[in-house]
């Protein structure tokens, strides 16, 4: 009798421990991590005591941590073409693509000021391998809706797994638009018979064409 | 003994419960990438999730006339269709104009359903019907949204062009249309079929028309494309900053925004 009573103590415990959401699961530590910057962001924007520079810098630095930059310019060129740059000619467009994408995201941010963001649960990515669907372990996206006027806009974005085990952003896209993408078809058509001197000439300068 | 026995199965599940467990999602989780950490290797991953699109543009015989386009379409924006849009919304409080865009996005609801049902998406093609008649009714001709609001009823945006992609029909070369924008050939077909659909369309040889002539049906449109101005207006000069090359930059913007609705 004793024994039974034992066995059925050892049977709930086990089925109530395997019941139990065991870990958070990368995905939902994502979720949370782009709703409390969305939240940063989103107060620092509407707040009416900071001067614009004041605002632009603490922007900036409450995303900055998140994204990988880097790996952005290193993307928008092409690996191919980072590959063939030297060091110092590597730093020198880095640097101007990093600072023409920082300027960019301020202004759309100001642009949409008013429009409520909505974070939705984020999920890795999944890639279609001979008609298998495979999901990839070092890559989630975390989607988000600008609520406008009239309709809604997804903001998606993009993170991968660096050799640290860190989470980082490297692209986000806007209604299906990579903006890692939009750089990358601009540049191509740039450096057709240019060299790479004359794309960060263009990056340098805040007019397009 | 059966202490020992007892605080051993305790340190047991303990152990277990720290080790992590697979979603039990709806996801396919038998197989995964493993990740490169050498640099070419890691390089290349992502590479292969960009570069195929880089190629697709390749192709562009119209590329001459599409440049002259982009830019007249740009002067044209610039110089007339905003600053007429901006004066227009200095004038109309944004609630009204909210509404007219609601009241000509309504109007549109034959295209959205006929295409869904085209591409077999019945569940929305009746969520669209819904919406038609509740904000045609309750939301007094579609000038409000009650359908959203108080039913959570969605939009789904279906149009000629989207339905040939989703037969598999690629989008041929680019070009760009003057005043309407980028497009590309599948999707220049397309509109001519929207607009067969299209109630603020004057067809004389169409049996039913809302209105009598062209001319009505031209001053319609022009309201409907001011007043959408009217509501994005900083949002086209915003996007232009982004372009170091205003022309690849809005043929490849146009391209991936039409991919993912193809998608949907």
């Amino acid at each position: 009798m004793k024994s039974q009573s034992f066995s059925l103590i050892i049977t709930l415990v086990l089925t109530s421990v395997f019941s139990l959401p065991i870990m958070a699961d990368k995905t939902d530590d994502l979720t949370a991590v782009i709703k409390r910057r969305v939240a940063v962001v989103t107060g620092l924007l509407h707040n009416t005591t900071m001067g614009k520079k004041e605002k632009d810098v603490k922007i900036i630095e409450s995303v900055e941590e998140l994204v990988d930059f880097s790996l952005m310019a290193k993307l928008s060129l092409g690996a191919k073409r980072w590959r063939q740059l030297d060091g110092a000619k590597q730093k020198e467009y880095a640097d101007i693509f990093v600072k023409r994408v920082k300027k960019s995201y301020l202004e759309k941010l100001y642009l949409y000021t008013d429009e409520k963001i909505l974070v939705k649960q984020g999920a890795y990515m999944t890639k279609k391998v001979k008609g298998v669907q495979k999901i990839i372990k070092s890559r989630i996206e975390v989607p988000s809706y600008i609520i406008g006027k009239t309709d809604q806009t997804e903001l998606l974005y993009k993170f991968y797994k660096t050799k640290q085990d860190k989470w980082l952003v490297y692209d986000i896209e806007i209604a299906g638009v990579s903006i890692v993408q939009t750089y990358r078809a601009q540049f191509a058509e740039v450096l057709k018979g240019a060299s790479i001197d004359k794309l960060i000439g263009k990056l340098a300068s805040s007019e397009p064409l | 003994m059966r202490l020992l026995l007892l605080l051993s199965l305790l340190i047991t599940t303990l152990l277990l419960a720290q080790a992590p467990v697979t979603n039990s999602g709806k996801e396919n989780t038998t197989a995964y990438e493993e990740e490169n950490f050498d640099e070419v290797g890691f390089d290349d991953e992502f590479e292969s999730e960009f570069s195929k699109d880089a190629d697709q543009e390749d192709f562009d015989p119209l590329s001459g006339y599409n440049r002259i386009m982009t830019d007249f379409n740009d002067l044209f924006y610039t110089n007339v269709l905003y600053p007429v849009a901006r004066v227009y919304g200095d004038i109309v409080p944004e609630s009204g104009r909210v509404g007219v865009s609601r009241f000509f996005d309504n109007l549109h609801f034959p295209i959205r359903f006929v295409n869904n049902v085209f591409q077999f998406k019945f569940s929305n093609s009746g969520e669209e019907l819904l919406r038609f008649c509740v904000n045609t009714t309750l939301g007094l001709l579609g000038f409000f949204d009650p359908a959203k609001a108080w039913f959570d009823l969605e939009a789904h945006d279906e149009d000629f062009g989207q339905t040939l992609g989703f037969y598999g029909l690629g989008g041929g070369f680019h070009i760009v249309l003057p005043i309407l924008g980028p497009s590309n050939l599948r999707d220049t077909v397309g509109l001519v079929g929207n607009w067969y659909l299209d109630p603020i369309v004057y067809w004389q040889n169409r049996r039913y028309n809302l209105l009598s002539n062209n001319w009505q049906a031209l001053g319609l449109k022009a309201i409907d494309v001011t007043n959408e101005a009217s509501l994005h207006a900083d949002e086209y000069e915003s996007l232009k900053k982004d372009a170091v090359d205003l022309y690849p930059f809005f043929r490849n913007v146009y391209r991936q925004n039409r991919e993912k609705q193809i998608e949907e």
